[in-house]
């Protein structure tokens, strides 16, 4: 057993160690970014908004320690401290009209600790690299979104620099001229506290959460080739003894990177809802007294082969313009029946809540997009099975103000986010960025229909929130 | 006696014909000066922005047999932990951020100064380009015309001048696919970093798209011979 509740201890002594070190010889920086966002909430819509703070002050605190014990070994650390100030929260009454909910206490202004990595990385031989701990580390070539990123919290997809949380996990790596072999060992976290790991592996139950990854990486004809494989056991969802296979390419065609990435597995960790259960309340009613979910994760064991794929290309131009435009496919994404299914069951439980009952298992429902604030502007959870991804960059506007326009839309029923922003880099040790998302619905025909206002309701018009302004400082050390 | 002395001028027209480089040898000359086989460099990227201010990035630059570059970037703290890494044709960057290494075009801005990522990190115009030597308005100086051999390259077309005396470049124009021209450089303060071994430590490049914006690059310290492991020139190496 690898950790059984003390943990955190030596995590923190390691944590005092590097700060320690970064008082003497350890390469210090980070930085400290302070974001103001105002959410409206949308009261009216499926997903319950009450502890959504439509106001949210976010202060993060960040170091990043490096301290090399040899010429090409070290220890390296990446830490976060959050503090939130929200407030202004909104619901609706049982007309539907907007009430004013008092200031309570919300997930969302939690403060928070993001022990983002902290790793031993030892070079025994240039062919032999061996590393210990919490690292993120990213295989596929996908910009967006990485279908076969097994390991890490997902990125935000209009800004996937936002993300450096990685796992733990313990590594060796052969990196040869042109090949590189790894094989990986991730025990999943069971317990944390204050999001610092209490508990590794093993969860109460005594059951193991863990991933073993194997990749062979080439430089093939100018291009990256990556083959994975991955076996799971309750390790970042519901798999138990799961072998999935993955693959990436990347390559520059003149002046155009192109990328793929994909993942094959047999069956679906998804829980998909019970079309049997969701019709109406009397249908509803009836699989409650005979203890059947609304949704259920009834395709572990489906022995039918889905695909996750992602293809991309990026382009820069002699302006210095950059565009970027991604496809992904979900094999196991919901399909329009699914979601009208899904729909469904969250208008049964939103009239289950009007009468003052709180279904239990709602967490395990994919929604598109995190509607909330905390740590996170925005994580990216696809339900369905198509999405189109645009990136487009315009650096030095004026001065070095960079445009950046992001559209993230489903295929399926034309709805989607938009994220425009604008950034300065006012200083070398300062940035300035003012940004937005910008939620909107697809075709009315393309959506699925609310019982029993008959609204119709889309995957991203679902999110809890109406639009989101942010404006971020961020002053680097 | 005028026979003897037709022939005299004829024999030292063509010695002096004779002495008069080849475009190739002067490529090549241009390689072996701006990029050495093997060196380690510390070198300072400042860019001036539009109103004068400026921007200074801090790197070290390590070039391995074989057209394999890698550099880390070292300052200022928003870059710090960012690294480059070229072999062959296939470009990468490191994004501390990101976590991971990511494919870049050789025409990409580098780090959003007035070079491009092959100004620094591909110095190989005797693979990339074909040359000839045309007539130069500078006296002291030969004057290159350059055509790019494929389309990874990133430029279409590069003027150079070399000094006659010793085939240091001095001046370079750069144009892309349009025929516009997008870059101009001063290769300016040659100074000799080892014994035998003379190259600019200044490249001033001027951005000709937005004439307000320069960049230059200085090469701090230089040293030649430097051999890494092969494995110091895999993506499986970035951010390590």
């Amino acid at each position: 057993m690898i950790a059984r509740g003390s943990s955190s201890r030596w995590l923190v002594a390691v944590v005092l160690g590097l700060w320690a070190a970064g008082a003497s010889a350890a390469e210090v920086n980070g930085f400290l970014n302070s974001r103001t966002q105002w959410t409206r909430a949308r009261f009216e819509g499926l997903l319950p908004t009450r502890d959504l703070p439509q106001f949210l002050q976010t202060v993060e605190l960040n170091a990043q320690v490096r301290q090399s014990y040899t010429e090409r070994s070290f220890v390296s650390g990446d830490l976060s401290l959050f503090l939130h100030a929200g407030g202004t929260y909104r619901s609706r009454n049982a007309d539907g009209e907007e009430v004013v909910v008092g200031d309570h206490d919300s997930p969302f202004t939690r403060p928070s600790v993001s022990l983002n990595e902290l790793y031993v990385n030892h070079e025994v031989r240039p062919e032999l690299n061996l590393l210990a701990g919490k690292k993120r580390v990213v295989w596929g070539s996908g910009l967006a979104f990485n279908p076969t990123d097994l390991l890490n919290p997902p990125k935000d997809p209009t800004d996937p620099s936002l993300q450096r949380a990685g796992a733990w996990m313990a590594r060796v790596e052969v990196p040869l001229e042109t090949l590189a072999f790894t094989l990986l060992f991730a025990p999943g976290v069971t317990e944390e506290f204050h999001g610092l790991p209490r508990r590794l592996l093993y969860d109460a139950q005594d059951a193991a959460h863990f991933l073993v990854a194997a990749r062979a990486y080439a430089l093939v004809l100018d291009s990256d080739l990556n083959l994975m494989a991955f076996y799971s056991d309750r390790f970042g969802d519901a798999f138990e003894d799961k072998l999935r296979w993955g693959a990436s390419f990347s390559r520059v065609f003149d002046a155009v990177e192109v990328h793929f990435e994909a993942l094959l597995q047999t069956g679906s960790a998804r829980a998909y809802p019970q079309s049997g259960c969701v019709r109406d309340v009397p249908a509803a009613l009836a699989c409650a007294q005979n203890g059947t979910a609304l949704f259920a994760r009834d395709r572990l064991e489906d022995p039918a082969l889905y695909a996750r794929a992602l293809v991309g290309a990026r382009y820069q131009s002699e302006e210095e313009t950059l565009f970027s435009v991604e496809y992904l496919y979900q094999g196991d994404g919901y399909t329009p029946t699914q979601f009208q299914d899904q729909i469904s069951a969250l208008a049964l439980v939103d009239q289950a809540r009007a009468r003052g009952l709180e279904p239990a298992g709602m967490e395990e429902l994919p929604l598109a997009g995190e509607g909330g604030g905390g740590s996170t502007r925005f994580s990216f959870q696809p339900s369905g099975q198509h999405y189109l991804f645009l990136t487009f960059q315009q650096p030095k506007i004026r001065d070095d103000f960079t445009l950046g326009l992001v559209l993230i839309t489903s295929l399926q029923d034309l709805s989607g986010v938009f994220a425009p922003s604008l950034a300065w880099s006012a200083t070398e040790w300062l940035n300035v960025t003012a940004s937005a998302f910008l939620p909107y619905a697809g075709p009315d025909a393309l959506g699925a229909t609310r019982p029993p206002t008959q609204e119709r309701i889309h995957e991203y018009s679902l999110l809890p929130m109406k639009y989101r302004a942010m404006l971020e400082l961020r002053a680097f050390y | 006696m005028r026979t003897a002395i037709a022939v005299a001028v004829w024999l030292s027209a063509g010695a002096a014909v004779a002495a008069e480089p080849s475009a190739e040898a002067l490529l090549r000359k241009y390689d072996q000066i701006m990029g050495p086989a093997t060196f380690e460099a510390q070198t300072q990227m400042t860019s001036t922005r539009d109103d004068g201010s400026q921007r200074t990035y801090v790197m070290r630059m390590l070039k391995g047999e074989g057209d394999k570059v890698r550099i880390w970037f070292q300052e200022p703290s928003a870059v710090k932990g960012q690294e480059m890494l070229r072999v062959g044709d296939n470009l990468w960057v490191y994004l501390p951020n990101l976590k991971r290494a990511t494919r870049l075009a050789n025409r990409d801005s580098f780090q959003g100064g007035d070079f491009n990522n092959a100004d620094v990190l591909r110095v190989n115009y005797t693979a990339d380009y074909t040359a000839r030597v045309v007539p130069s308005a500078q006296p002291d100086a030969y004057l290159l015309e350059l055509k790019a051999k494929h389309p990874e390259t990133a430029y279409d077309a590069i003027k150079l001048w070399v000094r006659k005396s010793d085939q240091q470049p001095l001046r370079g124009e750069y144009f892309g696919t349009s025929g516009q021209m997008l870059r101009s450089a001063e290769f300016k303060e040659h100074t000799e970093f080892v014994p035998g071994f003379t190259r600019p430590a200044l490249v001033v490049m001027q951005n000709q798209l937005l004439k307000f914006r320069r960049s230059e690059l200085r090469t701090r310290t230089l040293k030649l011979e430097v051999h890494a492991p092969a494995q110091r020139f895999t993506q499986a190496d970035l951010g390590r």
